[in-house]
């Protein structure tokens, strides 16, 4: 069914509408928040209040500015810079205690004796580093890398050009890389992502 | 095939998510990895590799539920027919029939009380024209009664107070009646109904309903 149809049906009361869009979006949503912020409750609670924010608002999505997914992206992305602004200060007090262990884990660490150990190690620094990009390099690298968006949707989540898309895209993906180079296991998973 | 920077740069974000043709993508990795400027580019390919092989987690469990429990859909807008349904399926209940009975029964028992009698009710009386004059017979004749009661009460009040302002010189004893102090109440209000007797003919000779002459 059409997104401005599914809407439509909401706005005249039909709960089922309602309830296909909550099934149909409710994963991606909290994707997208869990890779924002790195913590599961703290991403459940910001994907319900997306899910709030847009019910509250449905009479004010207008198809002609994306499907419904890029529309509930943007109320995502919108709610997730505001969390990010509204913790920063308890950030700043936690990073350093965050560090230490894993200072302390570099240095313990032996070569991975197995790959797969390795593979996991790799996608864990990936995770933290993804959470340490500066907000507007992370949103671009998930709204691409992680949530699938094209470049088009994407400029329409963040309300940019597609030009300043890339170019955050390419920044972030470089930071990512540097993270990795740090990562001991980096030279073994020789060829896993060569597709 | 060899690539340069150029190359790369032109192409990089096909590069960085895999998208090149196998033999292109061979040789533009071939010069990332010996190239130190491109270097960064392979690194950041790795990356993307990686993300792209992880998968979406699941929605917590419950999730779902509690923002449908949340956001309650907004009322349905009904049609006059779906009331019309909806008040005929609440009438088809025994509760709602009984109620029905007993306000019937109740109507009929205070339209008895006003002598109203529902066998007596023909067709005809139902007609708009014979409802209308009985309502306005009804009116006349309850306004009528309604000016007679306070045209009485203004009488009595009236004959009250002047019974006030003659009292002294017709009654000069109102200690009469204690004769025995320790009799019981109620014998002593005996006395009193001859004189009120007297002073209702009193009043009748004062405004000439009996001549004065008969108060004898």
């Amino acid at each position: 069914m059409e997104d401005a149809e599914l809407v439509r049906r909401c706005l005249a009361g039909d709960s089922a509408a309602w309830e296909t869009i909550v099934r149909t979006h409710t994963r991606r949503l909290y994707n997208l928040c869990y890779r924002f912020t790195g913590q599961r409750q703290e991403a459940e609670d910001l994907a319900q209040e997306v899910f709030l924010r847009v019910f509250r608002t449905l009479k004010s999505y207008d198809p002609r500015q994306g499907s419904l997914g890029v529309w509930l992206h943007r109320v995502g992305r919108n709610l997730l810079i505001d969390y990010y602004r509204a913790t920063r200060r308890q950030r700043l007090t936690v990073s350093l205690e965050d560090e230490l262990p894993h200072l302390e884990e570099k240095e313990s660490a032996a070569p991975p004796p197995d790959r797969t150990v390795a593979l996991s190690e790799l996608r864990a620094t990936l995770e933290r580093a993804l959470t340490r990009l500066s907000p507007e390099l992370r949103e671009a690298v998930i709204l691409r890398d992680l949530q699938g968006l094209e470049y088009r949707e994407i400029s329409q989540v963040l309300d940019i050009p597609e030009g300043t898309v890339k170019s955050r895209l390419n920044r972030g993906r470089a930071e990512l890389g540097k993270a990795l180079k740090r990562q001991p296991g980096f030279a073994l998973p020789e060829g896993v992502n060569e597709g | 095939m060899n690539w340069d920077c150029a190359q790369l740069d032109a192409r990089l974000a096909e590069y960085l998510e895999g998208q090149l043709e196998p033999a292109e993508l061979r040789a533009a990795d071939a010069h990332a990895r010996a190239c130190p400027r491109c270097a960064e580019h392979f690194l950041a390919r790795r990356a993307v590799g990686l993300l792209h092989q992880m998968d979406p987690l699941e929605s917590p469990p419950g999730l779902e539920t509690r923002i449908l429990a949340l956001t309650v859909a907004p009322p349905p807008r009904e049609s006059l027919w779906a009331m019309f349904a909806g008040a005929w399926r609440a009438f088809q209940q025994p509760r709602m029939a009984l109620s029905l009975a007993a306000a019937v029964v109740s109507v009929a028992l205070v339209l008895n009380a006003f002598g109203v009698s529902l066998r007596d009710i023909r067709p005809s009386d139902l007609s708009p024209v014979s409802l209308y004059r009985g309502a306005k017979r009804q009116a006349h004749l309850t306004y009528a009664r309604g000016s007679r009661f306070v045209n009485d009460l203004r009488l009595v009040y009236e004959i009250r107070s002047r019974l006030e302002e003659i009292r002294p010189a017709t009654e000069p004893a109102p200690a009469a009646p204690s004769k025995t102090p320790d009799s019981p109440a109620p014998e002593n209000k005996q006395p009193e109904k001859p004189r009120e007797g007297a002073r209702v003919l009193w009043l009748l000779a004062y405004y000439n309903f009996i001549a004065p002459g008969e108060l004898r």
